[in-house]
């Protein structure tokens, strides 16, 4: 549920803060993980140090933003300032780093039963909230 | 449900043991007893789950008093022994996000805590008559104890049908009532299931009282399930 809702930083932010490097990467399309340029450990979602070998010299590496829906739910009573139904998915990142929670896009309430298929393949996107803040989604192929 | 082929009807078969369990409760928040249907039929919250699997939230109070045994010797009380202990703090909350190996219809922390307390106590799985669980929604009544070991990966679809988790079953889980029926203050649910494992050994828990039990586990968490700690509990 964190992933649904992420602090909202702005797109001008200038400081390099691994989470603010993720959120300006995703407002380009990009999907970023991270590389330890010390002992070559790659993790996701961004963090201030590497959680192998504790180094803080983390470099960006892009992901494919592809994955795997591993489960799904159709949430009928959300989280404050989500407007309900949403589906909500739960992937397998296709590099075997990590999964990711995410709304599903244009896939709306009952739909759900009929279009999603555990498995299936999906991939993360960019959209923006209603304020303008960068969020991240999954949509199907 | 997609690993162990559980569906909402088993699920509901948990909500139902809790609130009977409930059933004539001096302190639990629901007592009136429901059917499978009732949970089937009510509001959906996220599928699968719906209203009646999950769990009251309201306010509560309770204590538990930690003595030593000179002290405990001393007063005029049945002591219940505090004779195992675990703990084990997973790095990946709730669901196993830091991986795509870990399935999320299991906490590796329940496992881990409760061979720790086992160990500790000197005691196996067997050996173990009362378990209260700290499960916040009817799926987690099947998640848990088959962490534990009571029962194998899938195995408390049966164990439900069956009634082995029932007051009178093999292991009787969550006799008053658990999350669902009893109530859900959270940070004091930990204490309350204490205090139930102690009446359950001291004999007093009246119409869920399980025969014998000298013997009891309390399940309890911190995070979301991916932090588990789990005592064990025994009477002289």
């Amino acid at each position: 549920m964190v992933a649904a809702t992420p602090p909202a930083p702005s797109a001008e932010a200038t400081s390099a803060s691994p989470a603010e490097a993720f959120w300006r990467g995703l407002a380009r399309g990009e999907l970023l993980a991270q590389i330890c340029r010390s002992c070559r450990q790659r993790c996701f979602p961004a963090r201030s140090r590497c959680p192998d070998c504790l180094s803080a010299d983390l470099d960006e590496v892009p992901l494919s933003g592809r994955g795997d829906l591993h489960s799904w739910t159709l949430v009928r009573r959300g989280g404050r300032e989500m407007e309900t139904p949403y589906v909500l998915g739960l992937i397998d990142l296709a590099e075997g780093l990590g999964r990711l929670v995410a709304p599903i896009a244009g896939v709306e309430g009952a739909a759900a039963e009929v279009l999603l298929r555990i498995g299936m393949p999906v991939r993360v996107g960019c959209r923006r909230d209603a304020a303008g803040a960068v969020r991240y989604c999954l949509r199907l192929d | 449900m997609h690993e162990t082929g559980a569906t909402e009807r088993d699920f509901a078969l948990a909500a139902v043991r809790d609130r009977r369990n409930a059933v004539g409760s001096s302190h639990a928040a629901l007592t009136r007893p429901i059917t499978v249907d009732d949970v089937l039929g009510s509001p959906p919250l996220c599928t699968p789950l719906k209203l009646l699997d999950a769990p009251v939230s309201l306010d509560g109070a309770a204590a538990v008093v930690l003595v030593s045994e000179r002290v405990a010797r001393t007063l005029d009380v049945r002591p219940v022994w505090l004779t195992g202990l675990g703990e084990y703090h997973d790095d990946s909350s709730f669901v196993p996000t830091d991986g795509t190996d870990k399935p999320i219809a299991g906490f590796v922390s329940t496992t881990r805590a409760t061979a720790e307390a086992l160990e500790q106590a000197g005691i196996g799985l067997d050996d173990v008559d009362v378990a209260e669980i700290y499960a916040p929604f009817s799926s987690h009544e099947l998640i848990i104890p088959e962490d534990m070991g009571f029962f194998g990966r899938g195995g408390m679809v049966e164990a439900l049908a069956t009634g082995a988790t029932e007051i009178a079953g093999r292991i009787p889980i969550n006799t008053d009532g658990g999350l669902l029926a009893r109530g859900h203050p959270w940070a004091v649910t930990p204490f309350y299931e204490t205090i139930t494992i102690v009446r359950q050994i001291r004999g007093v828990m009246g119409a869920s009282q399980v025969e014998g039990a000298r013997t009891g586990l309390v399940h309890t968490e911190a995070g979301m399930l991916n932090d588990a700690l789990v005592l064990i509990l025994q009477g002289d």
